[in-house]
């Protein structure tokens, strides 16, 4: 794959992590009835957006990997757009923490909430900032290296409490890394082709190749077929062992903190629908409709 | 910084007889396989050296192996090392030893083997249904060769997943199956004791969208780019 | 806790409403955003190429006495703009419309006929005229020779085999 083809697939994969970032914050926030967070974070996502939608022709599936390289090109005309965005989401999210870094009842809901310690996450094999929260230094981009990211590393960022401040925190700080990362690429962009010349793929071979999602590690495996088609696909997203780790997390916790706990590993998300309880003394059923929900949140 | 060929190195001396063949098609990849015996105690070693289990894939090898192959993919983080450690399993008598009882973190990819290729996993802790649907009929497994990929059995509901049950006084508050504030329909079972959480039991994967069935059987490879885009919109 | 309080509304206050006033006002995406599917059916030779690599394989090509139709069934279109990136005329484009709420799906769809030549030994029809005109056209120059030399062009690929083998035994001879 020709260099500038790793160099745009960086620039794209930090720009996807800046925007999924930013919208787990939103949800965050919606989900502990703290809906200004939820408001302010997705209008500063906004502008990534409409960015990416210059760039790659769609404001979320860019369409932009092909085998061998990358269909279009960052142009150079395009760059300063590209930095002016990002700079100006730098500067209205160090705003925004600011504001909210101090705000207790945060910090009442989300310290010491969902702890998962590092033996247990050594044992359930989490990934992403999941992990990275209870101070497991992994990540895709350094130890396994793809893209420019020999180039352009990120700073490996860990906090050791494994609560979901924690975790909070390591994302808002990678969305920082990744704006540098976005200015760094652009700066260092080598030119040249954006496409290598694939020919017939040699049957019977497996590759196996690790990309650091926004939600952590995701890990793509294949063995190529006969017929220049894939026998066997094997796709881990990486909610799929942050999701096993989830019924540590919630042991010992309140039910009102269930959402939030979930919430933390950044499985995907819409929004709230009604949820029942079943009373097994009485033998009531009784429906929590969303508002419902929200107050008693908010009340703890 | 561990070596790809000191690896296995260590690999052969520790246990001898183990290996059957080894290949390093690209550095810092290797693939070991080995014979089934030692599977459980080959990869509890490489946990305890400090690998994590990232992911377990079964393949149908019918084609040009005659058999199902079951590849355990651990990443040793600090040394950059990709090992996959790889079995070959009989139709005729599918089953091998489980490693969930000493890897918890293979416990669900144990189960969808299972569910998606036939693999018994021989003391396997926990070995439920996962990822098939609760109407799928027994013994019928999508991801071998021989399923058609737009055939829909005839549906099978005693097959549904039995989900845990707490013991008294603690009582079960689900939440799902289609669960507030997550995308996907999924169903945590709660156990609560007053506001505590004791425990939960999950059963997830309603989206599950057969995508690695249809890009074995009918996708090329630039079209598979796009299919993986597509699996999550956010 | 108050001066959380006061950061966050200043803010707010700050930046008030953000929302578009779309629809009341129309919401013109960026330049080069993949919208619906437009085919200039002028350009389009029917090579195929697109039905290939459509990844939700929704372009079903049929070969029907003599004519082949390609049917678009744009329900499923994803907008990836791959058929618009492999058309070898450019005859594919994605425009910028993106309201394509309907309530009958087949309203999207779009069908392109074309007529295909037969065979000139098995009367088999095997490509279409348009295919063959551009042959003609610009092979000549490529391969350097006469253009009515290519009569071979109007052959099916199992006759041409057969001629081919033919030609060769005879020269051997």
């Amino acid at each position: 794959m020709p260099p500038r083809a790793k160099y745009i697939r960086t620039t794209l994969l930090e720009l996807e992590r800046i925007h999924s970032h930013l919208l787990w914050l939103g949800i965050a926030g919606h989900i502990i009835g703290f809906e200004t967070v939820l408001m302010q974070a997705w209008r500063i996502r906004e502008p990534v957006m409409w960015l990416c939608e210059q760039i790659t022709g769609n404001r979320k599936t860019y369409g932009m990997n092909l085998i061998g390289g990358v269909r279009r090109d960052i142009t150079t005309g395009q760059y300063p757009k590209i930095i002016e965005v990002v700079s100006k989401i730098e500067a209205q999210l160090k705003e925004l923490i600011n504001a909210i870094a101090g705000d207790t009842t945060l910090h009442m809901r989300l310290k010491n909430v969902g702890v998962l310690s590092p033996s247990a996450a050594k044992e359930l094999c989490p990934v992403g900032p999941t992990v990275r929260g209870s101070g497991i230094a992994i990540d895709s981009r350094i130890n396994h290296p793809y893209a420019s990211y020999l180039e352009t590393p990120p700073k490996l960022i860990t906090k050791p409490d494994g609560d979901v401040w924690a975790r909070t925190l390591v994302r808002l700080e990678e969305t920082f890394e990744s704006i540098r990362i976005v200015k760094l690429a652009l700066e260092q962009m080598p030119s040249g082709e954006i496409m290598a010349d694939v020919k017939e793929i040699t049957p019977w071979q497996e590759g196996i190749s690790y990309v650091e999602a926004p939600r952590g590690e995701a890990i793509h495996y294949v063995l190529t077929g006969p017929d220049n088609r894939p026998y066997r696909w094997r796709v881990r997203a990486p909610s799929y062992p942050n999701l096993q780790a989830v019924p540590t997390m919630l042991k010992g916790n309140f039910i009102a903190d269930a959402p939030i706990i979930i919430g933390s590993i950044d499985p995907c998300f819409s929004c709230t629908e009604r949820l029942e309880v079943v009373d097994t003394k009485t033998k009531k059923i009784r429906v929590y409709s969303q508002d419902e929900l929200r107050e008693m949140s908010r009340k703890r | 910084m561990l070596s790809e060929h000191e690896l296995i190195n260590q690999l052969s001396e520790i246990f001898p007889g183990a290996i059957v063949t080894t290949q390093i098609p690209a550095p810092k990849t290797i693939y070991i396989t080995i014979n089934n015996s030692f599977i459980s105690s080959v990869c509890h070693h490489l946990s305890k050296q400090g690998a994590r289990f990232v992911i377990s894939v079964a393949t149908d090898r019918i084609k040009d192996t005659g058999k199902l192959e079951l590849s355990h993919i651990f990443s040793l983080d600090d040394d950059c090392l990709t090992v996959t450690v790889k079995t070959q399993v009989d139709f005729s008598n599918p089953s091998i030893d489980s490693i969930s009882a000493v890897l918890p973190a293979a416990n669900w990819a144990e189960r969808e083997c299972h569910d998606m290729m036939g693999i018994e996993f021989i003391g396997h802790p926990d070995p439920r249904r996962l990822t098939l649907a609760d109407d799928w009929p027994k013994d019928v497994y999508p991801l071998r060769k021989d399923f058609p990929y737009n055939y829909k059995p005839p549906p099978a509901p005693e097959n549904a997943v039995k989900l845990n049950t707490p013991q008294p006084p603690a009582s079960v508050f689900p939440v799902g199956p289609f669960y507030p504030v997550l995308e996907e329909p999924a169903y945590f079972r709660v156990f609560v004791d007053g506001e505590d959480i004791i425990g939960c039991d999950y059963r997830g994967f309603y989206n599950h969208r057969g995508i690695e069935k249809l890009a074995d059987s009918a996708l090329t490879y630039n079209q598979v780019v796009f299919l993986a885009e597509r699996i999550c919109g956010i | 806790m108050l001066i959380s309080k006061l950061k966050e509304a200043l803010i707010c206050f700050k930046n008030l409403r953000v929302t578009l006033p779309y629809p009341t006002q129309p919401a013109n995406p960026a330049e080069g955003f993949r919208g619906r599917l437009e085919i200039d059916l002028n350009k389009c030779i029917g090579c195929g190429a697109c039905a290939n690599a459509c990844p939700p394989r929704l372009i079903i090509v049929t070969n029907l006495d003599s004519r082949r139709t390609f049917d678009f069934i744009l329900g499923k279109c994803t907008y990836c703009a791959r058929c618009a990136d492999v058309c070898p005329e450019h005859a594919i484009t994605m425009s910028q419309e993106f309201e394509l709420a309907t309530a009958d799906k087949s309203d999207l769809n779009i069908s392109v006929e074309l007529n295909m030549v037969k065979c000139q030994e098995c009367g088999t029809a095997f490509t279409t005229k348009r295919i063959v005109d551009k042959l003609v056209a610009i092979l000549p120059e490529k391969i350097e020779i006469e253009p009515t030399a290519i009569d071979w062009l109007t052959l099916c690929p199992d006759c041409r085999r057969i001629k081919e083998v033919h030609r060769l035994t005879e020269v051997e001879k």
